[in-house]
């Protein structure tokens, strides 16, 4: 590391441009700068990417906006032009340009990448990223166009959400641009995506926004048989989501058609669902409380009204909702107005005036208030500069009712002044506007589209207990279908049971003969340990080695033939004689070993369950030839009989205890004869053995025979 | 002096090895010891060792690819293995001799002294090498056996032998060029690593390479007839897997 400092601050000296690229404000940044400027730029990328998370970048925005700026010039030297943008976009939320020309070049250079990056859907999103930048910095008609190229690309890339999103967007900004009918077009080509996409929600946002179009413009009519469509929507699939938003927006209109008992109906609707978060949110809480003051207004309930908005200015106040606090105080002013307290309204209306935002709407709204108030004092140069200032905004025409309420201050105004001539032609535009508003044709039409929403919504409901009713009748006869089809399940289930626990069975015995099998008697292992350890002590290793040779030799063996079923004769004896050089290479006196087999047998292809002998023979050297004081002898006879093997083992030890019980069983022998009757069961073949005293037989012989007959298991 | 090297990466089966051929072996020296097919590449190259013993899991790979790094090589090896059943056979097939852990002192000296017996005699066993190495980078079924007789190492092809015939602890091949070889290994060694290229045992006493069976002749018992005219008794036993064996070739 050290040496890539002295390293890189030599090239700081000899470099140029190091003046250019580095900030040396910034010295933590030294090494990502110095790493950039030798090229190494995936380094400087790692580097200023990790330092983005240090405490400092955390708490400092200025030094992460500079961190942004080094990252935006490192992924395009990388090639990297969606991060680029990325990081250009996030640099720029952090920094604004105050310097106008610098501001237009760093447009111009985003612009530049944007071409350059490939990801359709990540480019969808920059342009729209950079639309929403370039409406914050009040440039709407470039700002349109990266909407457009976003919408465009969402629409190849037939991402509808995102259509839907955008063209929402883009209707919003051509609404406030003046341009009408674009605006309703793309309401329009948003509700499409939104009706591909199945998005409800989506759907009944864009019949709102379309129906918002209309009622601005004054077309009610159509205004109301949208807002339905969007309302039946919500309600036909109980999505409560945003659910006061509309309603409120229904009584709106009703309000502005003038018809109050349905405007009091739907706020009182949203007003029942207040307190569920999911249906209102702070914001539509607020502007509830507006309504429900506009209600007291209008049937003349002052005192409540002034408490109504008084709560609106709180929760505006409290969630920093301008426009509510706007709305609050203006209305304010207006009761204030109507009470006679002139002063008090002009000071509530210039306070208002704090709120204003760029919103064409409440410019002229607040401009009506104000006027109002002003010509009650007299002031009539100033209300015609404000309501010339009204005629002149160019979104006059969005909003009907405001509209109307500057027609008719005109007339007012123009009345008062004795202008009869100019009062004469703002009566006429009044009413020829408030006709157009409110003409008796389209209000009862508006009463019948409403009658037939109700409708509508009554047979629906109808409709849907029906086909309940008919979805139970239909579960009733699933169920009846499904029992029964329970039932041959269960049968079959249990016929499957029966017989996988037959298998079952059979594989345990299996496995019980298998590890039957691999039992070595752990008495005969500490035994054989236990010499071993001898020999060490006696520091005799040769022994103790060769011990531990045999017993490894027959433990091989056990392990390879106790996952066989059977194995040859000859591997049998092989293993009894390993086994037997054990037992004798303990004793201090071994006894004489001697094997007699029958030359006929074919001790190669016989085959035998394995490891039968092994226990008679551990019986007899451990009950019969320890610890003699006499020369022991054990020997054994194999011939063949007939499909059997009969093996004699004789040894001329002490023989077997008179009183024979069960604790001189070995462990061994019960192993037998578990495995005795497996084996029978399996090879239907009978596994025989007797035990014999020699001394019953003759006096003077010692020692035990045991007679055994071993199946022979390819005996055909 | 022969030298020797030992290879194994448990260094307490190297003391016991090292103790054994000092005990046994008078005029063996061990000039070193390794535990990996690196460190053992580079002491053979060194000392050039007459003698090898050499375990087959070493603990950077196996004492095979140790011996495919060393080929051409003119050393002895005796492999020392604990239960690797497929690398027994084929070091059975080639008459390589080994032991099998834990050592065996008699099964240790009869190993060493009959690979001793080779460098005395001065046995090239380049061929025996080859073949085995072969068998094993191939992966295919060896067609060639090494025979090992008291005066020679005969690499024999499979497809040359007729049948084996057992005496007492001794086999004798013959082969289709009439000639015999005696080995002194049962019948048993060779039916276990020969089944598998298509022998048969169709007595105790007989081992028959299937490809020479002429035809079977039912009477007396039976008998395989070859197509060297060598008749060989069949066990009322093996009869019917021979007949099985026989229509399924």
């Amino acid at each position: 590391m050290k040496f890539h400092l002295i390293f890189i601050s030599f090239i700081f000296l000899v470099n140029p441009l190091v003046g250019q690229t580095t900030n040396t404000k910034y010295p933590s940044l030294f090494l990502g700068d110095s790493l950039s400027l030798i090229q190494r730029h995936s380094e400087a990328f790692d580097f200023y990417q990790n330092e983005l998370n240090s405490p400092q970048s955390i708490s400092d925005t200025f030094y992460r906006a500079e961190i942004y700026h080094r990252l935006c010039m490192v992924s395009e030297a990388l090639n990297l032009f969606r991060e680029a943008i990325d990081f250009h976009l996030k640099w720029r939320n952090l920094q604004p340009f105050t310097n106008q020309q610098e501001n237009q070049r760093y447009l111009d250079k985003v612009a530049d990448l944007l071409p350059k990056a490939t990801d359709s859907l990540g480019l969808t999103r920059l342009y729209y990223r950079y639309g929403l930048l370039l409406t914050r910095e009040a440039n709407r008609d470039q700002a349109l166009q990266y909407f457009l190229r976003a919408l465009n690309f969402a629409n190849g890339i037939k991402n509808y959400a995102a259509v839907a999103t955008i063209a929402n967007d883009l209707a919003g900004e051509y609404w406030d641009a003046g341009q009408r009918d674009l605006s309703t077009k793309m309401y329009r080509q948003s509700l499409e995506a939104a009706i591909a996409i199945n998005d409800s929600n989506r759907m009944a946002g864009a019949y709102l926004n379309i129906a918002g179009n209309y009622i601005d413009e004054g077309d009610f009519k159509t205004g109301i048989q949208i807002h339905l469509k969007a309302l039946k929507i919500k309600e036909s699939l109980e999505d409560k989501s945003n659910l006061s938003y509309y309603y409120q927006q229904t009584a709106e209109v009703y309000y502005h058609a003038r018809n109050f008992e349905k405007w009091e109906e739907y706020i009182l609707k949203a007003y029942q669902i207040k307190d569920c978060e999911d249906c209102t949110s702070p914001m539509e809480k607020a502007t509830l409380y507006g309504e429900l003051g506009g209600i007291a207004k209008h049937k003349n309930q002052l005192q409540p009204a002034i408490q109504y908005f008084d709560t609106l200015l709180i929760i505006s106040t409290e969630i920093a909702y301008q426009n509510g606090q706007k709305t609050a105080l203006d209305n304010l002013a207006l009761i204030n107005k109507d009470l006679g307290n002139y002063k008090k309204a002009l000071e509530l209306t210039n306070k208002s005036e704090a709120f204003l935002t760029d919103n064409p709407f409440y410019h002229i709204s607040h401009n009506n208030t104000k006027v109002e108030l002003l010509q009650r004092l007299g002031k009539h140069k100033d209300v015609l500069a404000l309501l010339t200032q009204n005629i002149e905004n160019k979104a006059l025409p969005n909003y009907a009712s405001e509209k109307l309420r500057t027609f008719r201050l005109l007339y007012e105004t123009n009345l008062q002044l004795a202008k009869y001539q100019d009062a004469f032609s703002w009566n006429d535009s009044l009413r020829v506007l408030e006709n157009r508003l409110r003409d008796v044709d389209v209000r009862k039409e508006m009463a019948a589209l409403e009658t037939k929403y109700q409708t509508e919504k009554k047979e629906q409901q109808i409709y849907l207990l029906t086909a309940e009713n008919e979805i139970n009748n239909q579960r009733i006869k699933l169920s009846w279908l499904f029992i029964a089809f329970l039932f041959v399940l269960l049968v079959m289930g249990l016929i499957l049971l029966f017989f996988r626990r037959k298998q079952a069975a059979f594989k345990q015995s299996e496995l019980q003969q298998q590890l039957l099998r691999s039992q070595m008697n752990p008495h005969f292992i500490y035994n054989v340990m236990g010499s071993i350890q001898g020999y060490l002590y006696n520091h005799e290793a040769v022994k103790a080695a060769d011990y531990l040779s045999k017993f490894a030799s027959l433990s091989r063996s056990v392990l390879e033939f106790s996952a066989q079923e059977s194995i040859s004769l000859s591997k049998e004896i092989e293993m009894l004689q390993n086994y037997i050089e054990l037992e004798r290479a303990r004793m201090s006196s071994p006894f004489e070993v001697e094997y007699n087999i029958d030359s006929g047998m074919e001790t190669d292809f016989i085959e035998i369950p394995p490891m039968l002998l092994q226990p008679f023979v551990e019986n007899a050297i451990k009950h019969g030839l320890q610890n003699l004081n006499y020369s022991g002898k054990l020997s054994f006879c194999f011939r063949e009989i007939q499909g059997y093997v009969a093996v004699e083992i004789v040894d001329n030890g002490k023989g077997l205890p008179v009183s024979k019980d069960k604790d001189h069983n070995s462990k061994a022998l019960e192993i037998f004869h578990q495995r005795k009757k497996g084996i029978e069961r399996k090879f239907k073949k009978e596994i025989t053995f007797e035990f014999q005293n020699l001394n019953t037989i003759d006096n003077t012989k010692k020692g035990v025979r045991v007679f055994l007959h071993l199946p022979i298991l390819n005996h055909d | 002096m022969i030298k020797a090297v030992i290879v194994d990466d448990n260094p307490d089966i190297r003391v016991t090895n090292k103790h054994l051929l000092a005990e046994y072996f008078i005029e063996v020296e061990v000039v070193g010891e390794a535990d990996s097919v690196e460190a053992a590449y580079n002491l053979i190259s060194q000392t050039l060792p007459h003698l090898v013993l050499l375990d087959i899991e070493l603990k950077d790979g196996t004492g095979f690819q140790l011996l495919q790094k060393l080929t051409p090589y003119s050393f002895k090896v005796i492999f020392i293995t604990g239960y690797n059943q497929y690398a027994l056979k084929a070091i059975k097939f080639h008459a390589i001799d080994y032991i099998l852990k834990p050592v065996n002192a008699t099964e240790f000296r009869e190993a060493v002294q009959s690979t001793i017996d080779l460098i005395e005699k001065d046995f090239s066993t380049h061929d025996q090498n080859e073949q085995f190495l072969q068998n094993f980078s191939a992966n295919v079924g060896p067609s060639k056996i090494v025979l090992r007789t008291i005066d020679a190492l005969h690499l024999v092809k499979i497809s040359d032998i007729l049948f084996c015939k057992n005496d007492n602890s001794y086999t004798t091949f013959h082969l289709s060029s009439d000639e015999k070889i005696m080995v002194s290994k049962g019948i048993v060694f060779y039916e276990e690593i020969l089944t598998e290229s298509g022998f048969f045992r169709p007595h105790q006493s007989y081992l028959v390479n299937l490809r020479h069976v002429k035809r079977l002749d039912k009477a007396d018992g039976g008998y395989v007839i070859l197509d060297s005219g060598d008749e060989i008794p069949i066990s009322s036993r093996r009869k019917k897997s021979l007949i099985q064996l026989l229509e399924n070739l």
